[in-house]
């Protein structure tokens, strides 16, 4: 690998999203030599798949570019099409093994594997993959991106929305008891950007409970009904079919009215919720990255309050959505927290 | 309306009485199926339900019924479940509801 | 001749003691027999099925054949127990009777016959008597040795799990094992202080000096009677009660006996099948939930807890009604009808009222060859209703989707809970709607619609599961299909297999188009997906326990798909696995020429994670 100086630290960062580029610009400012990898061929991670960002709908570009421009330096490299699937200690030292044989040394190793979007085709009544109209937020954010076209004529007059809440969260039956945090704000923000493209447009949000629970949060809920008139309707869909005009026929419930309801739509947004991207299995003093299976969980930390970045053994680091759903502003500042932590573990100050 | 002269007359007051103790019945019901716990009235098994689109069927509705001790009300609306499942497969919290539903029409005012 | 000794009383007051309770037992479950049923016995007791009675009893209670088949050495070690002791009771019978030239000497007597005539030299023959005799006891001392080793350590029965037993089993037992021990050591004793004794006894008899054996030999005596009267006097109330009622059982089988609705586990029918319960536990290993809930609800349990009249309240409810005891049980106890009669009385304050129900939909249309019924959880699985409309579409086949819109329950599922009574109004308004369409033939999508429609409706139609259609016009040539080197395991789905017996026109639709697995568990013994609707209370937990236990032994041999032919198994096994699971119908649209490209990507991605892993 790289050249060894004995006074320079080498950190592994895995996960070039938000959290893995935030951890490499900090700790490349203070020194230490990163070694970012990421499965994919580029940096950004789902960051690079959003259009919009909650709560402020700043464009996830400069987000990104800031954070891409914070890795610009001589002291970090980027291995691309890596996917690490083996991490293990001895005298100090870290080793990395990819799939594809290659080994890399480090002096720590932070986990920045963030997360996966539920598979929305495990719920097959929503009709995904079936019916072009219906869509997940993640497909939503590239329609709005521009990469991809409106399932539906986007010229048609009235046209109606349908937003499903919590798919594949708080679902004991996928696996994921949890609650994936975000898709409540995620889905008062899309609804908003859908009547901004479609003024004339009606949107209906179908949700569980509104979990409203960041900074600007409940103002953007309360300008969604006041400003942009959208109906939010507790309940749950049971499934969609086609309607006699080939659009969408939905039935849900209306729990607050205890009645069921039928509509017709023109698109059907699911929020997908987050799982895993890695579940870590230890096994003869390795740590192997597997593929999460059924009810996998994200990455515990040691101690909720007091060991938020660490994992079981030392210089071992964890930061990001891959312990758990968070939001952007959540992992950039959680990252800046581990990033302190590996320097306090370089300089001895942490055993 | 006649009634008292002071205060409130409350013949007619809707108000559910969660003073009084639970009745034995409705333990037994929670200690046979305790999977009720978990119930967050989400609306799923009623968005499934055949008989709720003809009936006033909702067995999130029912659940809390009988945890608010209101035992009348239950029989009226469980009657009408056909017991297919369809709720129960897609529950999200994982509710045996098909018990729950045979439980909660045994009970006897 | 002396053919009478003290120590012969504590045998003879047990065995009569288990007559006399017997025949009153016996007596009040006979009285539980409705007019039309003790007809029958009158009438069958003199046709041929009393000899093919005769025939099964001694195929089943006393070879245990059937045993023998799931589980050779577990069925060996019956058949030693109980044909070796059917050997020794008739031949000490016949050997008595050539001693004493006379047929009706006591009961005792025969039983004892060796203390009597210890030397026996002097009778021609009496070696073939000896040597046939020993080999009798050597065979149940064989079955001893197995059935105490069961105990001890189970794998080498090849089983997993034996039942437990409460004190007066166990009372049972313990003597039951006591018996044979014992006698081999009287009948040794008394051969080294009288001489004779066949190869087994003259071999112990040798290790034992003489003068001891004479002093000694009565105390054997009475341990062995002890062993025998504390064991027969145990039998009536312990589960060696199904020793005699098996067989009894075989003759009202046999004479077409019906059982009784209702849950009635002391009067007829029901109280023969409940007490014919060996407790075996050859329903253990196979039920899909073994070890995999808090509560042991498998049948063994369930019987042995209806017999005591407790504890089945809580069982009843959990089980799957997979149909995988039913298919084992080698007394044949129908368990299915008895855990709803079970529940049928637990319910019974349940009531329902579906005058709701939406009278039939049907205008005037033009009659189609096929109503197709998808049920309640097709609902659930569009893919699979949209994969077989264009299959139908494809071969030319014109049809109506009659639950398009809004489906009544079939039935079965009230059924399983116990309440025929509901379940039979929900079914007359669904036959009425199906028959009001003059279609030819019935084709539904889901095993559980399927099961009801065929076993309970009566329909004037076929009713045709969509597997036994599709591979219709297959064979038909109204489908064509290319066979694929795709590595394909088939899910049984438990209604439409053990259910309704159709276990080849699914894997001959999936034969056509791939490469179908062999699975260690398949057809008659597959898992049950975990969610089948027989079971009221298992916990979600659990159900997902026996998910994950069924998806492994699909899933063993890496197939590229798992298919299955059932929504509800479908939804189930779907959400937990890795492998990409499928219907059958999908299967057969998606390899259509058209679609097959797009198909393998799905399938290549889904290898890629089942393999990163």
């Amino acid at each position: 690998m790289s050249q060894k100086n004995n006074n320079i630290k080498q950190v592994a960062i895995i996960g070039a999203g938000p959290a893995g580029l935030q951890a490499a610009t900090v700790l490349s400012q203070n020194q230490v030599q990163v070694l970012l990898i990421d499965k994919q061929a580029k940096t950004g991670g789902h960051l690079e798949k959003w259009s919009h960002l909650f709560p402020d709908s700043r464009p996830s570009n400069e987000i990104l570019k800031v954070l891409q421009q914070g890795i610009q330096k001589e002291n970090i490299q980027f291995f691309k099409n890596k996917r690490v699937s083996k991490i293990s200690k001895s005298n100090g030292q870290w080793e990395l093994g990819t799939d594809d044989g290659l080994v890399i040394n480090s002096d720590a190793v932070v986990i920045a594997t963030g997360f996966n979007t539920f598979d929305a085709h495990q719920k097959e009544e929503y009709g995904y993959g079936i019916y072009p109209a219906v869509v997940t937020s993640e497909n939503l954010e590239s329609i709005f991106k521009g990469e991809t076209t409106w399932p539906f004529n986007s010229s048609g007059k009235d046209l109606r929305f349908g937003i499903v809440h919590c798919v594949g969260s708080r679902d004991a039956k996928c696996g994921n008891l949890y609650c994936s945090k975000v898709c409540c704000v995620t889905a008062v923000k899309q609804a908003i950007e859908l009547k901004k493209k479609f003024p004339g447009a009606t949107v209906y949000c179908f949700y569980m409970d509104m979990r409203m629970f960041g900074t600007g949060y409940e103002e953007l809920y309360q300008e969604a009904q006041t400003k942009y008139n959208i109906q939010f309707i507790r309940g749950r869909l049971s499934e969609a079919s086609p309607s006699q005009d080939n659009r969408l026929q939905v039935k849900a419930e209306d729990t607050l009215l205890g009645r069921p309801a039928k509509l017709t739509l023109d698109m059907l947004v699911l929020m997908v919720g987050m799982i895993p991207a890695v579940s870590l299995e230890m096994k003869n003093d390795a740590v192997y990255l597997n593929q999460p299976a059924y009810g996998s969980s994200f990455i515990t930390p040691d101690d909720v309050f007091l060991k938020m970045n660490h994992h079981q053994q030392a210089g071992l680091f964890i930061t990001g959505a891959c312990k758990g759903p968070a939001s952007i502003p959540e992992v950039l500042q959680d990252a800046k927290a581990t990033s302190i932590e590996v320097l306090n573990y370089f300089n001895n100050k942490i055993k | 309306m006649a009634g008292t002269k002071f205060g409130f007359f409350d013949a007619n007051v809707r108000s559910i009485n969660l003073d009084v103790e639970t009745p034995e019945t409705i333990e037994g019901v929670l200690h046979r199926e305790p999977s009720l716990l978990k119930c967050i009235g989400c609306g799923n098994c009623a968005a499934m339900c055949t008989a709720g689109h003809f009936t006033d069927l909702r067995f999130y509705r029912l659940n809390l019924y009988l945890k608010r001790g209101l035992v009348n009300e239950i029989r009226k609306e469980a009657q009408n479940c056909m017991l297919c499942g369809k709720c129960q497969l897609t529950c999200p919290r994982g509710v045996n509801i098909r018990h729950a539903i045979l439980l909660m029409s045994s009970i006897r005012p | 001749m002396n053919q009478y000794h003290p120590f012969i009383l504590p045998f003879f007051i047990g065995f009569l003691a288990m007559l006399v309770i017997l025949f009153v037992r016996y007596a009040l479950w006979f009285r539980g027999f409705s007019k039309e049923n003790r007809k029958r016995i009158a009438v069958g007791l003199f046709t041929t099925q009393t000899l093919l009675a005769i025939k099964e009893v001694g195929a089943e209670a006393l070879l245990h054949l059937k045993i023998y088949r799931t589980n050779p050495v577990l069925g060996f070690m019956h058949m030693s127990l109980a044909f070796g002791w059917f050997l020794l009771i008739l031949g000490g019978k016949l050997e008595s009777w050539y001693f004493t030239g006379d047929f009706t000497n006591p009961v005792w007597y025969a039983i004892f016959l060796r203390y009597f005539e210890p030397d026996s030299t002097h009778l021609m023959y009496h070696g073939v008597f000896l040597f046939f005799m020993e080999l009798a006891l050597l065979m149940v001392l064989v079955g001893v040795a197995l059935a105490f080793t069961k105990r001890l350590k189970k794998s080498i029965l090849r089983i997993k799990n034996t039942t437990r037993h409460n004190f007066g089993n166990k009372m049972a037992l313990y003597a039951l094992w006591l018996i044979f021990p014992l006698r081999l050591l009287a009948e040794s004793v008394t051969t080294a202080a009288h001489g004779g004794g066949g190869f087994l006894t003259a071999s112990v008899g040798v290790l034992i000096p003489q003068s001891w054996a004479v002093e000694s030999e009565l105390y054997f005596w009475w341990a062995y009677s002890w062993s025998l009267g504390l064991f027969f006097l145990a039998l009536p109330f312990s589960r060696y009660l199904h020793i005699p009622t098996e067989m009894v059982l075989i003759f009202l089988r046999r004479w077409k006996i019906e059982p009784a609705s209702g849950f009635n586990p002391d009067k007829g029918l029901q109280a023969f099948e409940v007490h014919s319960c060996p407790g075996c536990g050859v329903c253990l290993d196979v039920c899909p939930a073994i070890n995999k809930t808090e509560i042991a609800f498998q049948s063994a349990y369930f019987v042995n807890q209806v017999r005591r009249g407790n504890g089945y309240e809580q069982t009843s409810g959990m089980c799957l009604n997979c149909g995988q005891c039913d298919e084992v049980c080698p007394v044949g106890i129908n368990l299915e009808n008895l855990r709803h009669q079970t529940r049928s009385k637990i319910f019974n304050q349940a009531s329902f009222n579906h005058s709701w129900m939406p009278g039939s939909m049907v205008f005037w249309r033009e009659t189609t060859e096929v109503v197709l019924f998808t049920g309640c959880m097709g609902r659930l699985n569009p893919q699979t209703t949209l994969a077989v409309k264009n299959l139908l579409n494809e071969a030319g086949v014109s049809f109506i989707h009659m639950d398009e819109e809004e489906s009544i329950c079939c039935g079965r599922p009230m059924m399983l809970a116990g309440a025929a009574e509901s379940a039979k109004k929900m079914m007359d308004r669904n036959r009425e709607n199906i028959l009001a369409y003059h279609s030819k033939v019935l084709v539904t999508t889901c095993p559980i619609c399927y099961k009801i429609f065929k076993d309970e409706y009566n329909l004037e139609i076929p009713v045709l599961h969509h597997s036994e259609y599709l591979w219709q016009l297959i064979d038909e040539g109204k489908i064509v299909r290319e066979k694929s080197a795709l590595q394909l395991a088939y899910h049984d789905p438990c209604d439409l297999g053990r259910g309704s017996s159709c276990y080849e026109p699914p894997r001959k639709v999936i034969d056509s188009v791939g490469q179908l697995q062999t699975l260690s568990r398949q057809r008659e013994k597959s898992l049950c997906c975990g969610n089948n609707l027989g079971s009221l209370s298992l916990s979600e937990n659990e159900r997902q326990n026996i998910t994950a236990n069924t998806l492994k032994v699909l899933t063993l041999d890496n197939p590229d798909v798992v298919v299955t032919a059932c929504p509800m198994c479908k939804k189930t096994l779907q959400r937990q696995s890795q492998v990409k699971v499928t219907d059958l119908a999908e299967l057969l649209w998606e390899t259509h020429p058209s679609n097959s490209l797009k198909f393998s990507k799905k399938i290549e991605k889904s290898r890629f994670l089942a393999e990163v892993k």
